[in-house]
C-alpha cells in the first residue's frame, strides 16, 4: 500500500462517519447551554481604539501573501471595518468608479455593514455610502475626460443598488424595529438625502445631456425615499414616537420643498409656447395644496398621501420636460457632431439612453402624460419607469 | 478547514461585542470535528460530550482574555488537547492516551458497516497500523488527513512549528506505510 492509497484509506474515516458523529439532540442542547453562558456577559461595544486592539488579536496581516490572493479586497475591507487605516483600504477611500481601488472601498463598506451590530447602524452606514456615491458622480462629472459616461453609469447603478438597501431597511424597522429607533433612522435618511438631491441637481448642470438622463433617474429615487423617510416618521408619530411639532414641521417641510419644485417646473414650462407639462405640473400643486389643507387639520396620513401624490406628477412634468428640450438638444448635438463619431448619436439618431425620449415625445402628448395620479404608468413619457411609490412604507 | 475570512469575521465579533450569536456559528462550524476528535480519545460518550463542551467554553474565555488567536479551529483544538490530557491525567482509572482505544471505538461502533468498507479500502488494516504507532504521530496523521488540517494549523493546535509539523507528518506516514508493509496478509479478517 502506498502512501497515496493509504491517504485516500484515512480521508474515507472522515466521510464514512465512523463513530465520530456527535448526537444532534446534544449538539442542540449543548449549543443553548452555551450560548446561555455566554450570554451572561454583557456585550461591549468598543470605539475605533479598542477595534484596532481587537484586530491585532485576530489577524495577523502580511502583506505580501495577501495580495496574492483573490480575497485581497475581502480581507483589506475587514481592516477598514477596523478603522484600522491600512495602506491600500485608506487609498480607496478616494477612487472612483473605473479605479484600481474602487472595488475594495465598495467591499470595505460591504464589510462594515456586515458587522455592524443593530439595523439601526446597519441603516445609517447604508445612507452614508449613498452620499459617497453621490460625491463620486460629482468628482466624475468635474473631471476633464471627454467621456466619462461609463464611470458615471456605474456610479448611479451603485447609487440605485445602495438605495434599495437603504428602503429595505427602513421598510424593515418601521415594521419590526423600535418606533423611536425608525424614526431616528428616518431622520437621517430625510436630511441626507435632501442634501444628495441637491447634490446631484448641481451636478446634472455639469454634464452632456445623455449623462443627465442616468443621474435625473438616480435623484429621482433619492427624492422618493425622502418622502418615504416622512411616511416612517408619520407611523412613528402614530405610535408615540414622534411628537406633533416634529412630525407637523417635518410634513410641512416636504410640502414646501416639493412645492418649491413644482413652482419651477410649473414656470420652465409655461415659459417657452406650446411646452407640454404645465398641466401636470399645475395639477401638483393643486395637490400639493390639498396637501396644506390637510395638514393644518393635523392628518398627517392623508397629507402625506397627497404629498406623494404631488411628488409623482412633479416628477412625471420633468420627464416629459426633459423629453421635449432633451430631443431639441440631442438633434443640435448630432448635426454639430455629424463629423465626429460619437458612440451616443449614430447616423443623426440618438441610440443608448436616448431612443426612449424621442420615442415619447412622439408618443406621449400632454394630455396621456397627465395621468400617474401618485403611481407609476406605463406610459411614462421616457421610458424610464417611476419608481415605486413609498406610500407602502407608511 | 475553510472560510477563515468568515471565521475572523466571527472571532472578532465575540472578542469585541461579545456576540453570542457569532460564538453560535463558530459553534455550528466546529462541534462536529472537535467532538470527533476528542472521540477517538475517550472511550465514554458523556466524557467525549463534556470536553467537547468544555473546549467551546474555555474558547470563549480565552479570546475575551485576549488570547491570539491565528486560526479558529486550530485554536480549538489545543484546547480540546489539553482538555484530554488533563482528563487522563486526573482519572487514574483511565487509560492512559497512547492507549486510547479509538481503534476498537470504531470497531465496535460500526462493526458490520466496517467489514464493507475493509474488503473494498483496506482501511482496517489502516486502522490496525494506526493503533501500533506511537500518539504523536497517531494524532498528527489523524489532524490532517482525517480532519484535513493545514500544516500551519497542525502547528498551532500543536504548539510546533511548520517545519516540525511537516517533518512529523512525513516521519508518521513513512512509519504508517512501513508497518502496512509488514503486516501479515491475514490482518484483514
Amino acid at each position: 500500500m502506498n502512501s497515496k492509497h493509504i491517504i485516500t484509506t484515512l480521508s474515507h474515516l472522515q466521510r464514512l462517519r465512523i463513530g465520530g458523529e456527535p448526537d444532534t439532540s446534544w449538539v442542540r442542547s449543548s449549543r443553548a447551554q452555551l450560548l446561555a453562558r455566554v450570554a451572561e456577559q454583557a456585550p461591549a461595544r468598543g470605539g475605533a481604539r479598542q477595534t484596532f486592539g481587537a484586530l491585532r488579536g485576530v489577524f495577523s496581516f502580511n502583506a505580501a501573501t495577501l495580495v496574492a490572493r483573490p480575497v485581497l479586497a475581502g480581507v483589506l475591507a475587514v481592516a477598514a471595518v477596523m478603522g484600522s487605516g491600512v495602506g491600500a483600504v485608506s487609498a480607496s477611500l478616494g477612487s472612483i468608479p473605473g479605479d484600481p481601488l474602487y472595488q475594495i472601498k465598495l467591499a470595505s463598506e460591504r464589510a462594515r455593514i456586515a458587522v455592524a451590530q443593530s439595523a439601526t447602524d446597519k441603516a445609517t452606514l447604508r445612507i452614508e455610502y449613498v452620499g459617497r456615491r453621490v460625491d463620486e458622480v460629482t468628482r466624475i462629472a468635474g473631471k476633464p475626460e471627454n467621456d466619462n459616461s461609463a464611470r458615471l453609469n456605474t456610479a448611479v447603478q451603485h447609487i440605485k443598488q445602495d438605495l434599495g438597501s437603504v428602503q429595505q431597511s427602513l421598510s424593515d424597522l418601521s415594521k419590526t424595529g423600535e418606533p423611536a429607533d425608525a424614526a431616528e433612522v428616518a431622520n437621517l435618511v430625510d436630511k441626507k438625502s435632501e442634501e444628495y438631491s441637491a447634490a446631484l441637481e448641481k451636478t446634472n448642470t455639469q454634464l452632456r445631456v445623455p449623462e443627465q438622463v442616468a443621474v435625473k433617474e438616480a435623484k429621482a429615487l433619492v427624492d422618493d425615499i425622502s418622502v418615504q423617510a416622512v411616511a416612517v416618521l408619520v407611523q412613528a408619530h402614530a405610535n408615540g414616537a414622534v411628537s406633533n411639532d416634529d412630525i407637523a414641521a417635518k410634513v410641512g417641510e416636504k410640502i414646501d420643498t416639493i412645492t418649491n419644485k413644482a413652482n419651477l417646473v410649473a414656470n420652465t414650462s409655461t415659459s417657452t409656447p406650446a411646452m407640454p407639462g404645465s398641466e401636470t405640473a399645475n395639477q401638483a400643486l393643486t395637490a400639493l395644496g390639498a396637501a396644506k389643507d390637510l395638514l393644518d387639520q393635523q392628518d398627517y396620513l392623508s397629507a402625506l398621501t397627497k404629498v406623494i401624490e404631488g411628488k409623482e406628477l412633479v416628477q412625471a412634468a420633468e420627464k416629459i420636460i426633459d423629453a421635449t428640450t432633451g430631443a431639441a438638444a440631442l438633434s443640435a448635438l448630432s448635426a454639430a457632431s455629424s463629423t465626429v463619431a460619437d458612440p451616443l448619436i449614430v447616423g443623426g439618431e440618438t441610440t443608448v439612453g436616448i431612443t426612449p425620449l424621442t420615442t415619447s415625445t412622439t408618443t406621449c402628448g400632454t394630455s396621456s402624460c397627465q395621468q400617474p395620479q401618485g403611481t407609476s404608468s406605463a406610459s411614462e413619457p421616457t421610458g424610464v419607469s417611476t419608481s415605486t411609490s413609498p406610500s407602502s412604507g407608511g | 478547514m475553510s472560510n477563515s475570512l468568515q471565521d475572523k469575521l466571527l472571532l472578532f465579533r465575540i472578542r469585541l461585542q461579545r456576540d453570542p450569536q457569532a460564538f453560535g456559528k463558530l459553534y455550528d462550524a466546529y462541534v462536529n470535528r472537535i467532538y470527533r476528535f476528542v472521540y477517538f480519545k475517550i472511550p465514554l460518550v458523556e466524557d467525549a460530550q463534556d470536553i467537547t463542551s468544555e473546549t467551546f467554553l474555555r474558547f470563549w474565555n480565552q479570546v475575551q482574555e485576549g488570547a491570539p488567536v491565528t486560526h479558529v479551529g486550530a485554536y480549538l483544538y489545543r484546547i480540546a488537547r489539553n482538555l484530554v490530557a488533563d482528563h487522563y491525567r486526573t482519572r487514574q482509572d483511565a487509560l492512559s492516551i497512547d492507549a486510547a482505544p479509538e481503534l476498537e471505538h470504531l470497531l465496535l461502533s460500526d462493526a458490520k458497516g466496517l467489514i464493507k468498507i475493509e474488503e473494498s479500502l483496506d482501511i482496517g488494516k489502516v486502522l490496525k497500523a494506526l493503533r501500533l504507532l506511537k500518539d504523536e504521530y497517531r494524532e498528527a496523521i489523524i489532524l490532517r488527513y482525517v480532519d484535513e488540517l493545514t500544516t500551519t494549523e497542525i502547528a498551532e493546535a500543536l504548539g510546533k512549528s511548520p517545519g516540525n509539523v511537516r517533518v512529523l507528518l512525513h516521519r508518521s506516514l513513512d512509519t504508517l506505510r512501513t508497518l502496512l508493509r509488514t503486516a501479515p496478509p491475514s490482518s484483514r479478517t
